[in-house]
Formats: C-alpha cells, structure tokens, sequence
C-alpha cells in the first residue's frame, strides 16, 4: 500500500463510518473488499490474468460459502447480485468504451466476463451437490490452494505456470517469468479461507452470510498483509454496532497508522539502503560492517512488517475492526520461543492450530512408545519447516526454518532440562544482567537465521557468515 | 473512560500536530542560514567520501545525487583533514571526467595523483583532491570553486570544456537549478552578470524541502555501504562506446551560421572567480575530449562537438586568457580516440594516465616557481 492509498482508505472509512448506519455500513464494507481485491491487485504481463486472480479470490468464496453456509435469503441473493454487478459493469464499460473501471482492473475479455458470470452462479449453487461430493469439493479446495501455494513459493513452477498461461494466451513463451503471477492478497486470503474450511463444523454454526464471509475474507484492511483473524472474533464485530462512532476508535487508529507510517516508510524503508544481497555481500570488506548489515536488516524486516500490521490495524480500528495484534516487541524476547509467541503471532498461531498441536496429539496417541523429545523436535522443526517454505520454495528458506525449529527446540531442552536442575543458572538468569544477556543472545540468533531468509542462494548466505568471522 | 480521554485527545493531538508543523515551517523559512547539511556522520563514523555523492542507480552504487552542496562537501574526506601548512593542497575542479565516471576511485585523475605519482613539494607531500561533479556547467564549477577556497587550496586546477562553458544551459543544471540561495550569493559575491533567482516563501519551506531533508539522510544511511564495500558507483561489465561515426551534421547547439563568439561563453564566471580570489592560484586546463577517426569525422571530433565550433571555443578561450593573463593549458588532444570509454569525456586507466603524467608536472612547476 502506498501512502495515498492510506490515506484514501482512511479518509473512505471515515465517511462512511459517519455517513451510513448499521446496515448500509456493512454492505459498504463489503462493497470497497470487492473493490479492493482489484484494485490491490498489480497488473500483469500476461492477458487478463489480472482480472483471472481475483476472480478466483471471489468465485472460491462463493463456492466456499455454498458449501458451508448457504441458505436462501435476500441478503445473499442481493450480494450475489452485486458481485454479478460489479462483474456486469467491467463488461459494461468494455462494450461502451467507457472505462469506468480500466483503474481498478484491467479490460477482461467478453468470454472471461461470461465466463466468469457462469462460474460464479454454479458456485452459488455448489450448496446442490451431493454430500459425497461436497468432501471430495472440500479436499479439492484444499489441494488447489496448496498447490497454487506452490506454483506461487516456487521460481520453478511459478515459472511453469507463467509458460504455461502465455502458451495458453497466444503469447511469446520466452518472456515468461515467475514474476508475472504476482498474486496479491492470496496468502492471508488462503489462511482465512483454510480456518474456515479446516473448522467448517464451529464456523457454520455461526452461520454467515455471504456478505460477511466474504467481508471476513478479503477485508480490505488485513488484505495485503495480514494479520489472520478468526472468523468468529471477525464476525462478532461486524454484527455489533459497528458503525457506531467511537473517538476512542479514530484516536487509537491515528496513532496506530502513524506509527506505523513512520515504521514502514521512514525507518524500514531508510535501512533497506543498507543493502543484504547478492550483489553487496561480495563487496563487504570488513566483518564490522556485516554484523551491522545483518542488523540493520533484522531491524528494517521488522519496521517493514510491523508498520505494515500497524497501518492494518489502524485502518481496521477505523473500519469498526479490531484485528489481532501481530508483533509484540519481538526483538525484546528472552529466547526464541518467546520471540516466536511474538513475532508474526497470528500465522504462528495458525500453524500451531492447524499443523503442531494436531501432529503432536496425533504422534502422542498413536505412537506411545516414541520418546518425547523426539516427538518435540520432529513437531518443532517441521512446523517452522512448513513456516519457512510459505515463505518461499528454496533452499534458503528451508535452511532457516530449520534454523530456527532446532532453536525452538535446543530451547525447549534448555529450560526444561538444564535450568531446573541448576539453581544458580536459574538465578543468574534472572538478574538484569541476565536478562539483558538472554536478549541480546536471542536476536542475534534470529538476526543470524535472517542471513538464510534475506538472500537467494545457500551460497550468498554462507558467504555472509564467513564475512561475519572474518574468514 | 477511554472513549471520554479520547474525545478530548484527538482533537487536541491533532491541533498539537499542526501547530508544530506549522512552526516548524516558520523555523525552516526563517532560518536559512543555518547549514543543516553540515551535520554529517561522515569522516566520524565513515570515512570520507573521495569524490562528491553522485548516483544513477543508487541500488546498485550505493550512492545517490544530491542537490545539498554543504552535506555534499560534508561527505567529502577533504572535511575530515585539517589543513596542515606542512602540506601542499591541489584542487581538481570539472566535471564528470574528473569526478572519474566508471572508474574506481584509485584509478581517477586524483586517485593516480595520489597513489601513483605521489608528488612533493619543497618536501611538503602534495594532497590532491576531486571536486568533479558530473554535469557539465561553469556555474556549477564555480559552487565548487567557491568551497574549495574554503579549504585554502595551494592550487586550484578548473577543468574545462565548450560544453561547461556553454552560456545556454548553465542555470539549469540540476545542481544549479536546486540551490537558487547559493547561486544568488555567488552571483552576489562575483559579480556576476546573470540575474538573482525569485525565492519564494513556498521553496524554503520543509515540506517543500522534503526530498531534501530525506536525500541528506539517505546520503548518511550509504555512508554505511560505503564504508562497508567503497563502493561509490556502478561499474557495469559492459557499457556503450562513445559514438565515433557520425552522420553529415555540422549543427551545434542552435548556431545557424557557424560562429560562436565570446558572449556565448560564460567565460566571466572564470575570470570573476580568479579575481576574486587573489591568493588563490587558479589555473584553467582544457580537457581532452575524443578526436574520432570515425565516419564523418572531418565534419565532427564527437558527438559534443562540430569541429568549427570546438575550433573557434579553442580560438576564443586562447585570446581571452592572454587579455586576462589566466594560467592555462590546453590538453584537448591528448588522449588517443581508442582511450575513450563511454563518452566523449570520458577516458579509461590508460588515459586517466596519460593526463595524470601533464597534471602532474604542472603540479610540480607551480611548486617550483
């Protein structure tokens, strides 16, 4: 998000905050995500796959909804209707060169907008499918979004697809980039969507709306960069009153995206000068200037990301949406499992919900004979496994999820068999020096781990640290 | 409770926030003469810069281009020295071939001088310095000039070429264009014959000074990757030669009938400043530029230059340094066509070497003299 996008969006939920009552309000919210997911998205070299990407967003909602929570009401129909709308309007402007809408999507197709008008309605009925059916549409839901995760993550299949879709188009294969399928959104969506689906049987007593699931979707605030709310703490909200003005509400969200304005576009963007890549690290000449490099990179990956959460929070906070906090002075942790309760605490979350907690119950229960610190370290390092290949389908990322899941785990041993059975270890640990020591010891870990994350190759990153020792 | 606070403290926050901007508008408009560029973290805790900041592509020459002529000076190692009177300081002026595009530091003019040729005078080791600046402008030379008095030089060089000398493009050389208050004061100071710049309250304004403020911060934040890699620009494996053929074109710059006269040379701005500057030597040197053997090159010596024109700037510049006994030298075609890099001004080791060798001892006949 830019500045002025920031600005828009505030200036927009203000308005509409005062201007509209309860109801009204809602359906606004719902009509600037819609809006939102084209508008984010960034255009592409490849014909109308800018528009394909976030109809695909909108059409597994529908389809989602269908399966989860459909049941006849004139709500839904009007937000069907609207969504059809918004589609009818791009095929509007096509047809009478107005280009109303050519600054939010790029022109589709006449057969795309058809297209899309047909796929749109069977997944409003996607309800009418056999039970059967609706388990194996479950499953594949679930491996299409992993595979898109995949094709997305990964240079080499990101690369396949990119042919593949040009080939596909009548255009030039040679120019074909992984880069071209930029996806906005896709991975917050993909979380969101996943909770929903992995927790189908809770969600749907809730029973929502079209509308408001796919306000929870795709809410434009937390749309680019998260954090990952729950859909019942999401819905809770929405259905209370919250167009109601509040000053506390526009005070907290000043403050919220000021900081994070500072965090992101002075401080992140300020120390993304000094350079960790590829082509800076074979210029280093002395180790001094590495170790500041790695650090002023840990630094600007956490203003970047941390303004970013403020400026979702602020923005949600003034929609009327209080998100869930995302970072919480990560750099201040006493060892890396406290640093991991704090950094990034919504996606860490998710992973324990929906991948540690269950593999360990399920290791626990079936294979009792497995002693337990082989189960926490086969939990822990495959979980930041998994963390680091969301991140990206490399060698780097693998290195760094391992990195840190053994550091969650030498900790894990640390503190429940080593300190126990040294008082005086127990007690140094806890003086000021002590914990000034732990600090310190626990970002320079993950600053370290940060030299696997920030380059490309396993090669570029081993060269760091021999810069880092002077060898 | 909190949401009786806050109905009072965000109006008040905001008010608080205009107010402070406000006078710190005021401040900023009020207060020019405070050189909020000195404030450098160079030469403390990064060394200096040999050359002046200046960068295309600052990703990959961790440097950037700055229109701060005192964070600019600030940056420079020539701020981190004290002026030892045991020692002999000569100052390159010029432009981008002093400055020394795609050359690495130790190979530019002032690089070689130092290292290479490591000159003494009645055993006072001599200090070269670069004031290059890549642009091609009298004027913006003469900003240098201006600063380099300040370090109380033994010897000022001034680089130049017809292009820098060129009356039609001095004021809006980005650099010149960027600093009407400096460029007022030299006018002011030289007596110059161009017109003071309107400065309106709006220009000195912070937010209308934001890229500024934000580039002199960007300069310190380099200071970093300076230090850390000496890097200071980009050195691509492969560039494009200056252009050696030519098409039938006789043209420069407007001049329909093939004359240039002194008037269309801002040779004032020279004269002015070695007037100006008694204690100071100042001595003018013609730069080589590219004498192409090219197709078409009895029309032209470069892309710069027709040959009438850059024939009758030599003509003029001769008769207006005897009329105003300027030291000068004339070094145009001294370097070889196949020394050229990627411009007419532009020259490799070899020769940066070759012009190093004349620098050098008319570095060493002033000593003597």
């Amino acid at each position: 998000m830019r500045i002025e996008e920031i600005l828009l969006i505030a200036v927009l939920v203000i308005l509409s905050r005062l201007v509209f009552k309860e109801t009204r309000y809602r359906w606004a919210l719902f009509l600037y995500s819609l809006v939102a997911i084209y508008w984010f998205q960034p255009l592409s070299p490849i014909r109308s796959l800018d528009f394909w990407l976030p109809t695909i967003l909108l059409l597994l909602t529908i389809f989602c909804w269908s399966l989860l929570f459909h049941q006849k009401s004139k709500e839904n129909k009007i937000s069907l209707g609207l969504i059809i709308g918004f589609i009818g309007i791009q095929a509007l402007g096509k047809l009478t060169g107005v280009t109303i809408l050519t600054m939010i999507v790029s022109s589709p197709g006449y057969q795309d907008l058809a297209l899309v008008a047909v796929l749109i309605v069977l997944a409003f009925f996607a309800f009418k499918l056999s039970k059967n059916i609706k388990k194996l549409a479950f499953i594949g839901i679930i491996g299409f979004v992993l595979l898109t995760f995949v094709i997305l993550k990964s240079g080499e299949m990101g690369l396949l697809a990119s042919q593949s879709l040009r080939r596909l188009n009548g255009q030039l294969v040679t120019l074909a980039s992984p880069l071209d399928i930029a996806w906005i959104g896709y991975s917050y969506f993909s979380f969101r969507l996943l909770h929903s689906l992995f927790d189908r049987k809770r969600v749907a007593e809730i029973g929502l709306t079209l509308r408001e699931y796919f306000t929870y979707l795709v809410f434009f605030p937390a749309f680019i960069a998260g954090p990952i709310d729950r859909v019942e703490t999401f819905i809770r909200q929405l259905r209370s009153g919250i167009s109601h003005y509040s000053s506390a509400d526009f005070y907290q969200s000043f403050l919220r995206i000021t900081r994070g304005v500072f965090l992101k576009f002075i401080l992140a963007d300020s120390l993304s000068l000094l350079s960790l890549n590829s082509h800076s690290i074979n210029l280093i000449q002395r180790p001094f200037w590495t170790w500041i490099i790695v650090y002023g990179y840990a630094f600007r990956l956490f203003f970047d990301f941390a303004g970013y959460t403020d400026i979702a929070l602020g923005l949600g906070r003034l929609a009327g949406i209080q998100l869930p906090e995302n970072f919480t002075q990560p750099y201040l942790s006493k060892n890396v499992t406290m640093f991991w309760n704090r950094w990034h605490i919504t996606l860490t979350q998710w992973f324990r919900t929906y991948y540690f907690n269950p593999v360990t119950r399920y290791i626990r229960r079936n294979f009792s004979q497995i002693k337990p610190w082989v189960i926490i370290i086969f939990t822990q390092v495959t979980t930041m496994l998994l963390i680091g290949l969301w991140h990206g389908i490399s060698w780097n990322f693998i290195l760094w999820g391992l990195w840190n899941g053994f550091g969650l785990f030498l900790h894990n041993r640390w503190s429940t068999i080593i300190v126990p059975r040294f008082e005086k270890l127990r007690d140094l640990f806890s003086t000021p020096v002590g914990n000034i020591f732990s600090v310190a010891f626990t970002f320079n870990f993950i600053a370290l781990g940060w030299v696997w994350f920030a380059l490309p190759t396993v090669g570029d990153s081993i060269n760091v640290f021999r810069s880092l020792l002077g060898v | 409770m909190m949401q009786d606070l806050s109905e009072t403290r965000l109006p008040r926050l905001i008010l608080k926030i205009i107010v402070f901007l406000i006078l710190l508008n005021i401040v900023c408009v009020a207060v020019t003469f405070i050189p909020i560029g000195k404030l450098t973290l160079y030469n403390l805790l990064f060394p200096g810069r040999p050359r002046f900041p200046f960068g295309e592509n600052p990703s990959q020459s961790f440097n950037l281009t700055i229109n701060n002529l005192d964070a600019m000076v600030a940056s420079h190692k020539i701020s981190g020295i004290s002026n030892d009177p045991d020692s002999y300081r000569v100052i390159l002026i010029g432009d981008s071939s002093i400055w020394g595009y795609l050359q690495e530091p130790e190979d530019t003019l002032t690089g070689i001088l130092t290292n290479e040729y490591k000159i003494r005078c009645e055993n006072r080791p001599v200090e070269v310095y670069s004031f290059g600046y890549p642009s091609l402008s009298i004027l913006k030379d003469l900003f240098f000039v201006d600063k380099a008095i300040s370090f109380n030089p033994d010897l000022v060089l001034w680089f130049v070429t017809l292009e820098s000398l060129n009356q039609v493009d001095q004021l809006s050389t980005p650099l010149v264009a960027n600093n009407p208050t400096m460029l007022n004061q030299l006018i002011s100071k030289y007596d110059l014959s161009y017109q003071h710049q309107e400065i309106s309250i709006w220009d000195r304004t912070v937010i209308n000074q934001r890229r500024n403020f934000a580039d002199m911060i960007r300069l310190q934040l380099y200071g970093v990757m300076w230090a850390a890699t000496g890097i200071d620009q980009e050195y691509p494996e492969t560039f494009t030669l200056a252009q050696r053929d030519f098409d039938i074109d006789a043209t420069y710059k407007g001049y329909t009938n093939q004359k240039i006269s002194e008037s269309d040379l801002a040779l004032e701005v020279i004269q002015k400043a070695i007037e100006k500057n008694p204690l100071i030597e100042i001595i003018l040197i013609n730069e080589p530029i590219l004498i192409s053997s090219g197709k078409n090159s009895d029309i032209r010596y470069n892309y710069y230059y027709p040959r009438w024109a850059f024939d009758q700037y030599r003509e003029i510049i001769n008769t207006y340094i005897t009329q105003y006994e300027i030291k000068y030298f004339d070094f145009w075609d001294l370097v070889p066509e196949r020394n050229f890099t990627n411009s007419a001004i532009h020259f490799d080791l070899p020769g940066e070497r070759l012009l190093a060798e004349k620098v050098s001892q008319i570095i060493t006949n002033h000593c003597e003299s």
